[in-house]
């Protein structure tokens, strides 16, 4: 017994002397003692390369894995690498990735001029509940704006009986009011009472708060007094981080203003340190490196704004996905596109239109809601992991939002798993084969997958295929919902888009959602896993300034908007200037919200400078009136009324880099692993699975077919032609679509 | 007769079978196309009551009329019946005539649309919506008049008529319609949006008959109103114990008309006969005189019924009108709830909102655990119009909230709707728009009764007035208590202040017309809501209460003691000694009365010949106190007639009553395959 213990105990030690190793190891690779020797051939860079013309880095730090894709402009080359995340410290994973991709690559990492990286830090921060204590200075009379919120109770009718809300996320005992107030016009009716706040102010310092925001009302016409009780504060607590709600978002509606400026400081201490910590190892490792974070309207920050406003990464890994498929459609040929980005847990869709992703003035995470730009990316709680269930009460089939997660995920994973997922459905369906890889090291057990989904099959009396059938078939069905209300909703016609499926189980399902929505072809890009890094390496750097303006057009007149949005042209211009991107290589876009006087919403108008010079306020209001009735089949004459303008100024488009898919034939043959059989439509078929990186552009892939590569599997169904583009997409069309001759 | 339908193909559907995912794939089509409605509607509207508020509720249903995917329930079958008329491709209809339509909408504010949509010449569909209107006309803004004696006092009446023919507008019609009402542009814009989000809902039902065929689609909507029947006949069975003598009995009370009169007793009886639930509302006060009526359409509150119950076990389920054989709704005509025309009907919101606690105080009866307390539940009104100095009209109507009451899931929230899609109008927004000022729009700290899962507190607003105008109010449970559950406490109730310029403050009653205000504030606290469940330990952390300041405290705000004017006619909005004995005189008639069954713990005052107004007992004098929980359960409905189990009182002297965990409760249940009880 003794000695059985004794020999465990060795073991531990033994398993801790091999970690230790790897870490000091590690440690020694950073500071530079153990870089990878440059590969032959490869001279040392003279000098560091700078712009287009360096080596551009693009890190997508995801829940399960890193990924990595580096380009070289110059030679026309790109790498990808995948490596597993680091939760506990996600840079360590990050300098792991780059390790690797240099060794591949045969670069030096101080050759590496940019790096891009899209990151769920904050996203997780939210959702994880693990963000810092905020204190939150309201005004007089106005200290439970997160209490009551709007009201609202989601549900239908008795939603109410079963809703329990969850709890703001600065607390009521750590909100304080501050005696002062100022009108709707911005005219201050009761000057701060400074000595009470400082008190309060010490209080809150005493409570152990670890981020304080300051939201007072009407705080978006003025910042008179926010900016004074912002200065108190650094007096008081100078340690402690202070955001604004007016610099954070000047918008009227001072629950959405509050809230957005409380979640910019609640995750703000992690972000900053988080960024903060990457910076600095990253310079340690390759000099004078220049990191940039994307954000969640696919716009690329500079690591201090990223610090200072992380309210406007809440959806920066979505958006790294978004902007992969933008620069995948540019390079195919395609400008009108539907996204879809298919994980364990959720899918993430968007729409493209004429290469612009669709933006709005809003982003979601879980209960949160915040004003801040996003790419309008609509998530359903559909993905590979949902769990399929039979409630005994309707006999209804029904697919998510419940996830089996990465533990213990589905159960064909063998980790535990008991619950029939859609990853099951697509096992026990052949789409995805028991040899499949997924990042490497996951087996696939078919069997287990049977065990589970025969439960569902037995509660439905239906069989097992016809039950897995089915499962799919509703999480199609979902995502559809996703896609119409980012497409239909918006006034497109999905007929009129191609689909881009990626995400580890976007391209299994790409091909049935194209057919649900007739939007084709259903494009496979090439590494639709890593296709997030892609869309960090590739982004442009961007800014916007905005300012409300609530004016009728009768009120105003083309000077006072032409000017304003000048001056804002000029504030964003030179910001961006500021993070590098010299005036010449700017372009400048007015954006303008406008409603008709009495609506709620607003429409926002894009025009460039010329434009708005040559028509003016009735250019704009003409736009509208077309975009209205586009969207809600109806124009009024009533008055048009402004109420925002904003400038969006952008860095140059980065050139291509791809790599080259040589020329082969419409024989697909020689790529061939091996044959298989799938279920589809009530019936087995015959089917062959292709190895990716055997095909080679022109090729063409008639289904049922599989095709398998390092993260990912595409299903290309019975009656459908998959065709290798020439930059190494596959694109697949209904047999017979005049497109796929 | 009912209405003839115009169809150029004769050929009948074919029922065929909808094999069980196709059927969930319509459900979800169909789910999607009901969020769209709202989407369309919300963005496009102008009324702060539909596009902040959502006051609005669309529904499509099948071709016979029933609701499918929506809200509140069908009333397309009873407009079918009883519209003398055709229907026919390209119509699309109109009403607000709560008498015309069997209370589906009910009060004249709500416009009801309904457009039939047709595919290759077959009725294929039904898609309405109804919003609330700011203004139709009527003797005050708002068309909410609380001394309305007939309905005609309220508003225009639109009987049933088609405002769409062959897809046109009828110009004319709408252009009376608009100029009834003290907002056309407002009602213009609402109406526009509202036919949007119709059209909208006939393009996805055109596309899903595309897609899955046309029978196909009749027949997935059958099923789905099958697949309701059967499991809210498993529900049904569950919780309503059969036979009359095993009845579940409850009642509650509305505390006034805002004329005098009141409290008024709604009752309702509950029992199984076979598979049929049966609601007797026999034993319910007769109709008013004044506007407190509430036509409570049947079908609707089945519709309640079912979405109580159901959402406790498959909250994903697209709820509709398929269980409806399954629910028996007795009303006696001529009673509050079934007023004959042309009674008023303007106050009935408060009716309506404690239809949610009957209903709870009803079902929990079979479910002690699965039970809530009561909430605010009423529909705290302010409005607010007048002209600003440059001859401008303004108008602004808001609907306000209080506590969520405590449930055996958790605490009640604070200040939230118990309205499914409602949302607050921001109050930068009131100041950016109106001649308002809100100085204060906060909870107030404890009104939600304390217990093991307390209720939600009643917000406390204080509006300032810039403009002279009028303002309306309308409240309710001033008097009365939200009652709390198993041990939990009640929750505080309601009170409405005037603060005028030079400082003297006034209360003012919870329903109540042209206060005429020159610059004055108006502090207007909405009831809280109570707990479900005894504190079994000393005290379950509540709100916590940082601010020491004394402005701040709500109990002062509310300690206000009655300083009436001769003039006013109501003294105190808080009368302090108990107020069921406080009940002045009957002005409805009794010929049609049933016997109250209220009775009233003292004796009632006497009461001075001739005067028809009353005052109440000038008790008041003693300062209100901070907490006004002071345990008075006889003014707790449940604590007046209805079963121990319910009331709080009787539940802390029977200890037998656990604290209800909902959880374990619904598990075992499942467990037992939901099989009836023995």
């Amino acid at each position: 017994m003794g000695k059985h213990k004794m020999g465990k105990t060795e073991d531990l030690i033994r398993t801790y002397e091999a970690r230790l190793a790897e870490i000091e190891a590690r440690l020694a690779r950073m500071e530079g003692a153990g870089a990878p020797a440059p590969a032959a051939g490869h001279a040392p860079a003279a000098r560091r390369m700078r712009g287009t013309g360096g080596l551009r880095l693009g890190v997508d730090v995801g829940g399960t894995f890193t990924d990595l894709i580096l380009l070289d402009a110059a030679k026309g080359k790109v790498w990808s690498a995948k490596v597993p995340s680091t939760p506990q410290d996600s840079s360590i994973g990050v300098l792991n990735g780059i390790e690797k991709i240099c060794r591949e690559a045969g670069v030096r990492p101080s050759d590496i001029a940019e790096v891009m990286h899209g990151t769920t830090v904050a996203t997780n921060t939210v959702l994880t509940g693990s963000g810092a204590r905020v204190g939150l200075v309201t005004t007089k009379g106005y200290r439970d704006v997160l209490q009551i919120a709007r009201s609202y109770v989601p549900g239908g009718l008795g939603g109410w009986v079963i809703w329990n809300k969850s709890l703001p996320l600065a607390r009521l005992e750590d909100t304080i009011e501050a005696d002062e107030r100022i009108d709707a016009q911005g005219n201050v009716l009761v000057p701060l009472d400074e000595a009470a706040l400082r008190r309060d102010l010490k209080k809150l310092r005493e409570r152990g708060i670890e981020a304080l925001t300051i939201s007072l009302f009407n705080g978006y016409v003025s910042d008179v007094h926010e900016a004074r009780v912002a200065r108190i504060a650094a007096e008081v607590m100078p340690d402690i981080p202070v955001s604004t709600s007016h610099a954070t978002m000047p918008e009227m509606y001072e629950y959405e203003r509050t809230e957005t400026t409380v979640v910019n400081s609640y995750v703000r201490p992690v972000v900053a340190k988080y960024v903060a910590n990457l910076q600095r190892e990253l310079r340690a490792k390759m000099g004078d490196v220049n990191l940039q974070i994307l954000r969640s309207d696919g716009g690329l920050s500079s690591a201090q704004s990223a610090m200072d406003q992380p309210v406007n990464l809440l959806m920066s890994g979505p958006a790294g996905g978004v902007s992969g498929a933008l620069w995948i459609a540019k390079n195919a040929g395609f400008k009108n596109l539907l996204t879809f980005d298919m994980g364990g847990t959720s899918t993430d869709v968007a729409l493209i239109e004429n290469g612009v992703a669709r933006t709005r003035r809003e982003t979601r995470v879980a209960d949160v809601t915040v004003r801040a730009p996003s790419i309008d990316v609509r998530t359903v709680g559909a993905g590979g992991g949902s769990i399929a269930y039979v409630p005994d009460l309707t006999r209804a089939l029904r697919v998510g939002p419940k996830s089996a997660g990465a533990v213990p995920g589905p159960a064909a994973y063998d980790r535990g798993g008991e619950v029939a997922t859609v990853t099951d459905a697509n096992v026990v369906l052949g789409y995805l084969p028991s040899d499949a890889r997924l990042g490497g090291d996951m087996t696939i057990r078919r069997d287990l997958a049977v065990k589970a989904v025969q439960q569902v099959a037995d509660a439905l009396g239906k069989s097992l295929e016809d039950a897995a059938e089915g499962i799919v078939a509703i999480v199609n069905e979902n995502m559809c919902g996703a896609l119409r209300l980012v497409s239909v909703e918006q006034g497109y016609d999905p007929r009129d888009f191609a689909l881009i499926g990626f995400g580890g189980a976007g391209p299994l399902h790409g091909n049935a959602l194209s057919r649900l929505i007739n939007a084709w072809p259903s494009i496979v890009p090439p590494g639709p896993g890593v296709l997030c890094a892609y869309g960090d390496a590739t982004t442009r750097l961007r800014n916007e300034a905005s300012q409300t303006f609530v004016r009728t057009t009768a009120t105003t007149s083309d000077r006072e908007v032409g000017a304003m949005l000048r001056d804002l042209a000029d504030r964003a211009s030179a910001d961006l200037e500021d993070e590098g991107v010299p005036r010449a290589e700017q372009e400048t876009l007015y954006q303008i919200d406008i409603r008709y006087q009495g609506q709620g919403m607003k429409l926002t108008i894009d025009m460039d400078p010329a434009a708005l010079a040559r028509e003016g306020l009735a250019g704009i209001a003409h736009r509208f009136d077309r975009e209205h009735e586009q969207l809600f089949t109806f124009a009024l004459d009533a008055p048009h009324e402004l109420v925002g303008l904003r400038a969006v100024v952008q860095g140059q488009e980065k050139p291509f880099i791809g790599r080259d898919y040589g020329q082969g034939g419409p024989d697909a043959s020689h790529a061939v692993v091996h044959d298989t059989r799938i279920y589809h439509a009530g019936t087995w078929h015959d089917a062959r699975i292709y190895d990716r990186a055997k095909l080679q552009s022109g090729n063409r892939i008639h289904g049922p077919a599989i095709v398998t590569e390092m993260d990912a599997t595409a299903l290309v169904l019975p009656g459908h032609v998959g065709i290798v583009d020439r930059v190494g997409n596959i694109l697949i069309w209904p047999e017979g679509h005049e497109k796929a001759r | 007769m009912p209405a003839k339908v115009v169809q150029s193909n004769p050929q009948p559907f074919t029922r065929v079978k909808v094999d069980p995912i196709t059927l969930d794939i319509v459900e979800n089509a169909l789910r999607n196309a009901r969020a769209e409605m709202d989407a369309v509607l919300f963005r496009t509207a102008m009324s702060p009551g539909i596009r902040e508020q959502h006051d609005a509720f669309p529904m499509i249903a099948n071709q016979e009329g029933k609701m499918v995917v929506g809200q509140f329930g069908s009333f397309l079958y009873g407009f079918m019946q009883g519209y003398q008329g055709t229907i026919e491709d390209g119509d699309i209809f109109i009403t607000n005539d709560p008498y015309s339509c069997g209370g589906a909408v009910s009060h004249l504010n709500d416009w009801l649309l309904m457009m039939p949509i047709f595919h290759d010449g077959r009725l294929v569909s039904w898609a309405a919506m109804f919003g609330h209107m700011t203004d139709v006309g009527g003797k005050v803004p708002g068309s909410l008049p609380t001394d309305a004696k007939m309905i005609y006092e309220e508003g225009m009446i639109i009987p049933p008529t088609k405002i769409y023919r062959g897809g046109k507008l009828n110009d004319e019609l709408f252009a009376i319609l608009l100029a009834n009402t003290r907002m056309p542009e407002w009602n213009k814009s609402d109406f526009l949006a509202i036919i949007a989000s119709l059209r909208l809902a006939e393009r996805r039902v055109r596309e899903n008959i595309q897609r899955f065929g046309v029978d196909t689609y009749i027949s997935a909507m059958h099923d789905m109103l099958d697949r309701n029947k059967v499991a809210m006949g498993a529900i049904i069975k569950l919780f309503i114990p059969e036979g009359r003598d095993k009845a579940s009995r409850f009642h509650d009370w509305i505390d006034d008309d805002g004329q005098g009169n009141g409290p008024f007793k709604i009752a309702c009886t509950l029992w199984r006969e076979g598979d049929v639930a049966i609601f007797d509302f026999a034993g319910s006060d007769p109709q008013s005189l004044s506007s407190i009526n509430f036509l409570l359409n049947e079908e609707m509150f089945k519709m309640f019924f079912g979405a109580f119950t159901i959402n406790l076990f498959d909250p994903q389920i697209l709820f509709n009108d398929g269980f409806y054989d399954l629910v028996d709704v007795r009303i006696p005509a001529g009673c509050i709830l079934k007023p004959k025309k042309p009674a008023a009907l303007s106050c009935r919101t408060h009716m309506l909102g404690r239809i949610f606690d009957l209903m709870g105080g009803l079902l929990g009866q079979g479910a002690p655990d699965a039970l809530n307390a009561a909430g605010f539940s009423d529909s705290p009104h302010f409005m607010y119009s007048g002209f600003v100095s440059d001859g401008k009209w303004f108008q602004l109507f808001q609907i306000g909230f209080g506590g969520v009451p405590g449930r055996p899931v958790g605490d009640g929230p604070d200040g939230h709707s118990m309205w499914p899609a409602f949302t607050n109008v921001p109050n930068e927004f009131l100041e950016a728009y109106f001649p308002l000022r809100i100085r204060t729009y906060a909870t107030i700290p404890d009104s939600g009764g304390a217990g093991l899962h307390r209720g939600g507190n009643g917000i406390s607003i204080a509006y300032e007035m810039l403009e002279a105008g009028e303002i309306s109010i309308h409240d309710d449970r001033w008097l009365t208590y939200p009652w709390g559950v198993n041990g939990g406490e009640p929750g505080m109730r309601s009170t409405k202040t005037l603060v005028r310029k030079d400082g003297t403050r006034e209360n003012i009653p919870s329903k109540c017309d042209r206060v005429r205000s020159p610059p004055a504030i108006s502090c207007i606290s909405t009831p809280g809501a109570a707990a479900a469940g005894a504190t079994r330990w000393p005290a379950r952390p509540r709100r916590c209460w940082p601010m020491s300041s004394a402005a701040l405290s709500a109990s002062k705000v509310r300690a206000v003691t009655a300083s009436s004017s001769p003039a006013e006619r109501w003294t105190t909005a808080r009368p302090t000694s108990c107020a069921l004995t406080w009940r002045g005189p009957r002005t409805r008639s009794s010929s049609t009365a049933g016997s109250r069954t209220c009775r009233s713990s003292r004796p009632a005052p006497a009461r001075k010949p001739g005067s028809s107004r009353r005052k109440t007992p000038s008790s008041s004098a003693r300062p209100w106190p901070r907490n006004d929980r002071d345990a008075r359960p006889e003014l707790c409905a449940g604590g007046l007639s209805c079963p121990p189990a319910l009331g709080p009182a009787a539940s802390r002297a029977d200890g037998r009553l656990r604290p209800g965990l909902l959880r374990p409760r619904l598990a075992a249940l499942r467990r037992r395959g939901l099989r009836p009880r023995p």
